[in-house]
């Protein structure tokens, strides 16, 4: 198992009445692209803000980087980048003062990162420019390059594509690439799913503040697989019919009374008759999800959430 | 605190606030010292009214724009202390508020000496008068960017600030003028104005008492809007 770099523990906050984040429990390991997956208002951003101490939790732990205490978390919080909400930059200064001033406040020496960053993030061309006169995408671009000044171990980005073009997307998705192939382990939040995809390793699904499901891209592309899920009264001679009478190989057995077929040579309708004629009695059918939309939709359904 | 002391004087320098807050006193002061029938350490003393709104231009120009762009989630995210924040502007406030109030001074005398009427007073007092009431003075001050710097710590909105100052400083002042509702030293802007001001009109002869009571004065606002201003600061919730 990889070195844990962010474990929470029952972390829970609250405004008032409202549970923000409820009793999450969350895992990133080392080299993780861990996408946190959730609607607007879920909680992924005051998780984040937990996180990064922008806020102080009611109850629950944070272990970061193997830090526990305050003021330990404090301190590895330095080798933390992240955009929190949206950039946060003066809108009076230039992209190279705005990026400046951040080298100076974090004591970086080398001069020449501002420059490199700026390189990094697509704006070597716009670094002149106020940060006030910036398009959203831009803004967007400058926050990350921010973020990517101290040479961070862990970046924690909430919602980074908000606003890029598409061809800012795939930038975006192709640096958060690199970074994670040079080891930066990356916390990304979005309800963009289809980016998320691209680029996640490990996800992180929270709903109404509570992180529903935890699961590695090889188990969700397992659970998005499509398939179709059947009911039966006896699932091991469902198994031998399907292998030995239809020629469906690629099949599971989930229980006594549950068979998921990922074999699509046959329709639904079909295979439900062809199981009856063999003496089988199928009880129920259903489809299964082909992307991380549905799937999501299908988690956060009020009538599943003891999936997790 | 120090890195973070460069990044606001490099943020600063940048900007537009400081330099002219300063052009636009030191402009005010020079205009007032050429015409003035008052002997320049009397102008600068009594002038010490006037100095507020610039220094709690210096105070917003230093601690608000942190909070007014969110930008101090930068900072917190990545492990800046709250305490070595909250010093650090305090201390350039400090640092800028005193400069903006001796250049101030400089420049009143300066002006006087190239005045081309001659002041109808003469001044009374002696140079060591004049420089403890513009230590006191320069004290006070520093209460002052304290009291400003925590309202802006407390509320992280920096229009609170200048609302707060208004209201007290002015507000109450002119209000207090008005109904000539004499004894009621506890507010803060009667407390700054009027104590700042007596030692101006009487530091000819400043009493030792008068002295004490405002340096313990100065003192109080000083610690308690510092230590209020910390921890309600590092327990605050940054949006």
């Amino acid at each position: 198992m990889s070195e844990i770099i962010l474990k929470t523990t029952g972390l829970t906050k609250t405004y008032g009445q409202q549970h923000a984040v409820n009793q999450v429990n969350m895992t990133v390991h080392r080299g993780d692209v861990y996408g946190l997956v959730g609607q607007n208002g879920a909680g992924k951003t005051t998780l984040i803000r937990l996180v990064t101490g922008l806020t102080l939790p009611n109850s629950g732990e944070i272990e970061l980087m193997g830090a526990h205490t305050a003021s330990d978390l404090q301190h590895v919080r330095s080798r933390l980048g992240s955009i929190v909400e949206s950039p946060a930059l003066y809108p009076n200064l230039t992209a190279t003062q705005n990026l400046e001033t951040y080298r100076l406040q974090r004591g970086i020496l080398e001069r020449d990162c501002v420059a490199r960053m700026l390189a990094l993030v697509g704006l070597a061309g716009a670094g002149k420019k106020r940060f006030k006169d910036f398009s959203l995408g831009m803004k967007q671009r400058l926050g990350l390059g921010l973020a990517l000044m101290s040479n961070p171990d862990f970046l924690i980005l909430d919602e980074p594509i908000n606003g890029l073009d598409p061809t800012g997307i795939v930038e975006i998705r192709d640096l958060i690439k690199r970074l994670s192939s040079e080891g930066v382990t990356i916390l990304i939040s979005s309800h963009i799913l289809t980016e998320l995809a691209q680029v996640s390793t490990r996800y992180g699904f929270i709903h109404e503040g509570k992180l529903l499901l935890e699961v590695t891209d090889r188990e969700l592309a397992e659970r998005c697989r499509r398939a179709s899920h059947i009911t039966v009264d006896d699932a091991a001679h469902a198994a031998t019919v399907l292998e030995g009478q239809l020629g469906l190989r690629d099949f599971k057995v989930v229980s006594a009374t549950e068979i998921r077929i990922y074999d699509q040579a046959l329709q639904p309708a079909e295979l439900a008759r062809a199981l009856f004629e063999h003496g089988i009695f199928v009880s129920g059918l259903q489809q299964l999800g082909d992307n991380l939309e549905e799937f999501f939709t299908e988690l956060i359904d009020p009538r599943n959430h003891q999936v997790a | 605190m120090f890195n973070i002391i460069r990044a606001d004087l490099y943020r600063l320098s940048h900007g537009k606030v400081i330099y002219s807050t300063y052009a636009l006193l030191f402009a005010g002061i020079a205009m007032g010292a050429l015409f003035s029938e008052y002997p320049a350490p009397l102008v600068v003393t009594t002038q010490i009214t006037l100095v507020i709104p610039f220094i709690l231009a210096i105070i917003y120009a230093v601690c608000a724009p942190d909070f007014n762009t969110a930008a101090i989630k930068n900072a917190l995210a990545n492990g800046s202390p709250r305490t070595s924040l909250y010093a650090a502007r305090l201390i350039l406030s400090f640092l800028l508020s005193e400069l903006l109030y001796l250049l101030g001074i400089a420049v009143n005398f300066a002006a006087e000496l190239i005045s081309p009427a001659p002041p109808e007073m003469a001044y009374v007092g002696s140079s060591a008068t004049l420089l403890t009431s513009i230590a006191t003075q320069s004290f006070m001050i520093l209460a002052m960017v304290a009291t400003g710097c925590a309202i802006i710590f407390i509320s992280r909105r920096g229009v609170v600030c200048i609302a707060v100052f208004l209201a007290l400083f002015f507000g109450v002042s002119i209000a207090l003028s008005i109904i000539s509702f004499a004894g009621v030293e506890w507010i803060v802007s009667y407390d700054f104005t009027y104590t700042m001001g007596r030692f101006a009109a009487q530091f000819g002869d400043l009493e030792q008492a008068e002295l004490i009571r405002g340096l313990a004065l100065g003192a109080f606002y000083l610690l308690a809007s510092t230590a209020l201003g910390v921890v309600l600061f590092r327990r605050s919730e940054i949006k």
